[in-house]
């Protein structure tokens, strides 16, 4: 952020909310827990399993690539979090969305 | 049976595909869904704080918007259907990417963007009712409600099949148990967690069907390999364009078929005006970036078929007896190769990431339905000007209502051995009539105030009709599919004759509520256009895009 934006107690603790619920947050978070759970089997992967994916210890290759994805997107939200926002600039964008979400085509 | 579960003997699922998950698959499945749930209480805890929880979504860039463009479409359609069609039909299917949604998505991000974008309107409803009338809005609503029920049956079926092979359960009881799954997941998460969903199971269902395609290539001998061991399984089963003349045995289409029915009547028909898709491109926050969420989406749809008709193909190898009489239907191919090469844990991933994507696509198809049965059909014809509270409490009795009439489209779906057949059928009947009053409402400014009403309902009848005689055996199609393309080049054809005959008995209406919605009045947002990087100029990208789709046509064609 270019400008620094003085925050209300009640827009940094949204603001705290925006970054823990960030797309990123989930699908990292995510990828870290399945990452772990697909590789712990890869690692002492009998050669039963291996045989079956066509001598490929998948469990390894695919436990791995997703932990590391799931860092990646962990890492991409501390790093470059979503800018903070006022109240105005949120109730403004509420409007803007209620205005041309939901309420389905205005006709005339 | 091709393969044998470890963990039962089960005699009965002679017919049915049996999945083999142990405790560890089990847990993988039942974390997402307790993700899923969890982001449904998160994302509403932030709106009563009211902070716009989408801004935070502002600040991804454009390739995770064109992942949501793109998963907002990769449900049942692509992984079950299009792979079953590859495994019935061979390489050809390939031309419902290169020829069909590519160039149909890169003509949505440069040619018709600017009409939806400029005109300001917000759905494809609202642009018919102000290019023409009441009338065009009306049918084209029921036209809309009727084929989102039945898509979200093919979504149904879908998660039931699984669902089925995953506890041993008859369908029916499947079918059953998913739509009130589903439906909780709608009330629980909302339409705001279904994006998220969106775009998460996007990543999961990649990280199951990457290795899938692994595997299934190395066990049939590479591409090359696979073809070989192919060649000899059929007419032109392994090449694209072979058999296309109109004497030929090209199982998909003829070369007329392929070009005016699959390309331009039923892909631009299906990609230009499918509301979801271009609601998503139209929550762009300008004008440039509008149009190229489905370019940019347009480059990672030219790789999918690798990794969806390529390893349905090699269940043909793999897969003993596949769409045979005893064996399993070609719907099964990708979660029975799924279940043959996955070890434990990447099973549990691939079988979550599927799930996911089935329940998405039923629930992206149930709020859609729901959302223009209350706003477009009962606001408007039935019960108008009540208070907001009223149409919000509408909306959730429809969305039950909806599910409900799902469990029966699902039944529909379940007698088809390939759903995208089934697909495409319902595309031919219902999306291009809606293509045909759009185009030409937007290039032809004498197109009369009721010539769309008139072309919608001629061609839907056309096309239904072609159907009908074809399973009546009255006319005859080279298969299933080229059947889908005449029927929609038949309905185009005769519903815009219906139209110019409607404009000589119906009056334009006045150039002044024409501005920005046909062709030379656009209101083109040309400051946001004008400077932009080559790297992000929709054209540069749009034929970059059409490139890699004739050089991937080139790779199949030698390889």
């Amino acid at each position: 952020m270019a400008a620094k934006v003085e925050l209300t107690r009640e827009e940094a603790r949204n603001w705290r909310l925006a970054k823990l619920f960030d797309l990123r947050t989930f699908i990292g978070a995510l990828f870290v827990i399945f990452g772990i759970l697909v590789t712990i089997p890869g690692i002492s992967a009998s050669q039963d399993a291996i045989n079956k994916a066509a001598g490929i210890n998948l469990g390894l290759w695919v436990g791995v690539i997703m932990l590391a994805i799931g860092v990646f997107f962990l890492s991409w939200v501390l790093l470059k979090p979503p800018a903070p926002v006022t109240t105005a600039e949120a109730e403004a964008a509420r409007k803007a969305r209620e205005e041309f979400g939901t309420q389905g085509p205005a006709h005339h | 049976m091709a393969f044998t579960a470890t963990t039962f003997s089960n005699v009965e699922a002679a017919a049915g595909l049996r999945l083999s998950l142990n405790g560890l698959d089990l847990a993988l499945i039942v974390i997402y869904f307790t993700f899923v749930i969890g982001i449904g209480f998160a994302l509403r805890r932030l709106i009563t704080t009211s902070t716009d929880f989408f801004l935070s979504g502002r600040s991804l860039p454009a390739w995770i918007t064109g992942i949501a463009f793109i998963s907002a479409n990769l449900g049942a359609i692509e992984i079950l259907g299009m792979s079953a069609s590859g495994a019935q039909y061979g390489i050809s299917i390939v031309h419902y990417y290169w020829i069909g949604a590519v160039p149909a998505m890169v003509f949505l991000g440069i040619v018709m963007m600017p009409f939806y974008y400029g005109s300001r309107v917000r759905s494809v409803p609202e642009y018919l009712h102000r290019r023409y009338d009441r009338k065009t809005h009306l049918v084209n609503a029921l036209i809309f409600v009727l084929s989102s029920v039945l898509i979200a049956g093919v979504n149904l079926y879908a998660l039931s099949a699984v669902l089925e092979a995953l506890l041993g359960i008859p369908l029916a009881a499947a079918i059953v148990v998913s739509a009130l799954f589903v439906l909780s997941y709608i009330m629980l998460g909302g339409l705001s967690s279904a994006i998220y969903n969106e775009v998460m199971q996007f990543f999961v269902i990649c990280a199951g069907l990457i290795p899938v395609v692994i595997v299934a290539l190395k066990e049939s001998g590479g591409i090359s390999g696979l073809f070989a061991k192919l060649g000899t399984s059929g007419h032109d089963f392994t090449s694209a364009w072979g058999g296309v003349g109109l004497g030929g045995h090209n199982p998909v289409g003829d070369w007329i078929s392929l070009v005016f029915g699959l390309s331009f009547c039923l892909s631009f028909g299906y990609w230009t005006t499918n509301f979801a898709e271009v609601q998503r491109a139209m929550s762009a926050k300008d004008d440039n970036s509008a149009r190229l969420t489905p370019i940019v989406g347009a480059f990672p749809k030219a790789i999918i078929p690798l990794g969806i008709i390529i390893p349905g193909m090699a269940a043909v190898l793999l897969i003993p007896g596949l769409g045979e009489g005893g064996g399993l239907p070609f719907n099964d191919a990708i979660p029975a190769l799924m279940n043959k090469y996955l070890p434990t844990g990447v099973l549990g991933v691939a079988i979550t990431g599927l799930l996911a994507a089935f329940m998405a696509g039923m629930a992206a198809n149930v709020s859609s339905f729901n959302a223009v049965w209350t706003y477009d059909i009962w606001q408007i014809y039935i019960r108008p000007g009540r208070p907001d509270s009223y149409y919000l409490r509408v909306g959730r009795i429809t969305t039950v209502v909806g599910v409900f009439v799902g469990i029966l489209t699902a039944f529909i779906a379940a007698g088809y051995n390939n759903i995208a057949n089934y697909l495409q059928t319902l595309f031919s009947f219902f999306n291009v009539p809606i293509f045909l009053a759009f185009i030409v409402g937007m290039v032809w400014r004498k197109a009369g105030r009721g010539s769309g009403f008139w072309g919608m309902i001629v061609g839907t009848l056309v096309s239904f009709g072609t159907w009908v005689l074809y399973k009546q055996g009255v006319v005859s199609f080279r298969s299933d599919l080229a059947e889908t393309q005449w029927g929609a080049i038949f309905g185009f054809s005769t519903g815009l004759i219906a139209m110019l005959i409607a404009t000589i008995f119906s009056p334009p209406k006045p150039i002044s509520e024409l501005k920005g919605l046909v062709l030379g009045m656009q209101e083109q947002d040309v400051q946001a256009s004008a400077h932009v990087p080559l790297y992000k100029s929709p054209v540069v990208l749009g034929t970059a895009a059409l490139v890699l789709c004739a050089l991937l046509y080139a790779y199949i064609a030698v390889v």
